[in-house]
């Protein structure tokens, strides 16, 4: 598994032990973790991420409500869900797959089961949303790979992983603007504590990876950053 | 249950984390001793409902199928056989041997 490329995965499991465990498992992945169905509601999008393992039984809103306002909304569009549940009746394993769910893994689950299992399920390479793209530039999501594409040509920009991602949130958020906190949930993950100048710092040099794109990141005082055509701002290409 | 002990062989590479998902058990277990006393069933079924599906991925395979026919038993307000294996969990966790081997 540790030679493969990590998966981006969203845990939402109010169990600790559970999770201690899947973290043990699941070693060498970008794993985001979230207690509650009422803390992932919380994430910009779930694009960002390759599978959800979702428990059902969680404290406020069980993990099948989770599923079908998220799907009804149109939120959870391509990534994957598996549950993942103490729930063993075969009435609950077909509510769930009836809901569109990829997989049902029950709990006790056996460690090796459950890597194969999202392997098989994770996003793959050539599906719909391996690529998010606005104006000139275009995210590779499976290959972790940006590029600014104009007249001139095709250049890739080199970003960091936390680059790529805010890259990633901002693009998602379609021009609306994401506050500081929801940037760091969605890039570095719930329960993270990531200080204002460390955003800073990364928004500093995704700015100036992306200068030569008809792009830029909006600073929106108080409320946060936006990603937005620098046509439709005349005067304002050094936004800050 | 009886007193002797069971074995369980635990893959070495979670040896870092079984101490402290026993001790969460033993928390449990005093939790499931103060519901029964009184007799709260929902609460108990909540605690075995967590321990059958936590305990099986640890490697605790019969502790979880305690867990699994505790919930169910201490849904139907069973008190006297939910009591028998609220103790069975007590014995459980004070004699379980555990043995660490490296993953396959």
């Amino acid at each position: 598994m540790k030679n493969e490329t990590p998966l981006n995965i969203l845990i939402i499991e109010d169990d600790a032990d559970i999770f201690i465990l899947l973290k043990f498992t699941l070693d060498g992945h970008n794993l985001t973790h979230c207690f509650s169905a009422e803390e992932a509601l919380k994430i910009p999008s779930y694009d960002l991420f390759d599978i959800i393992l979702l428990d059902v039984t969680l404290p406020m809103m069980d993990g099948f409500t989770f599923f079908k306002n998220e799907k009804e909304c149109g939120r959870l569009k391509d990534t994957p869900v598996i549950f993942l549940t103490a729930k063993s009746n075969s009435q609950d394993v077909v509510e769930g797959l009836k809901l569109g769910a990829e997989d049902y893994i029950k709990k006790p689950f056996h460690r090796d089961e459950l890597l194969q299992r999202i392997k098989l399920r994770s996003r793959q390479p050539n599906s719909v949303a391996s690529k998010a793209s606005k104006g000139d530039l275009e995210l590779d999501i499976v290959q972790r790979k940006a590029s600014i594409t104009n007249s001139l040509g095709s250049e890739e920009v080199h970003l960091t992983n936390v680059e790529f991602n805010i890259l990633l949130a901002l693009i998602e958020t379609n021009e609306k603007t994401i506050s500081r906190d929801e940037l760091i949930q969605s890039v570095w993950g719930k329960n993270v504590n990531v200080v204002p100048r460390v955003v800073d710092a990364h928004l500093s040099n995704v700015r100036k990876k992306i200068e030569k794109s008809n792009l830029q990141i909006k600073s929106i005082y108080g409320k946060g950053y936006c990603l937005i055509d620098k046509v439709k701002y005349t005067g304002t290409k050094n936004v800050s | 249950m009886n007193k002797s002990h069971e074995t369980v062989i635990i893959e070495s590479d979670l040896a870092p984390i079984v101490p402290g998902f026993i001790e969460n058990r033993k928390s449990d277990l005093e939790i499931l001793k103060k519901a029964i006393d009184r007799k709260d069933f929902p609460a108990i079924a909540s605690v075995a409902h967590k321990i059958k599906g936590s305990s099986g991925g640890y490697g605790f395979h019969a502790l979880s199928q305690i867990g699994a026919t505790l919930e169910k038993i201490s849904k139907e307000h069973e008190e006297e056989q939910t009591r028998a294996l609220i103790n069975s969990i007590d014995i459980y966790l004070q004699t379980v041997k555990i043995i660490y081997r490296k993953p396959a």
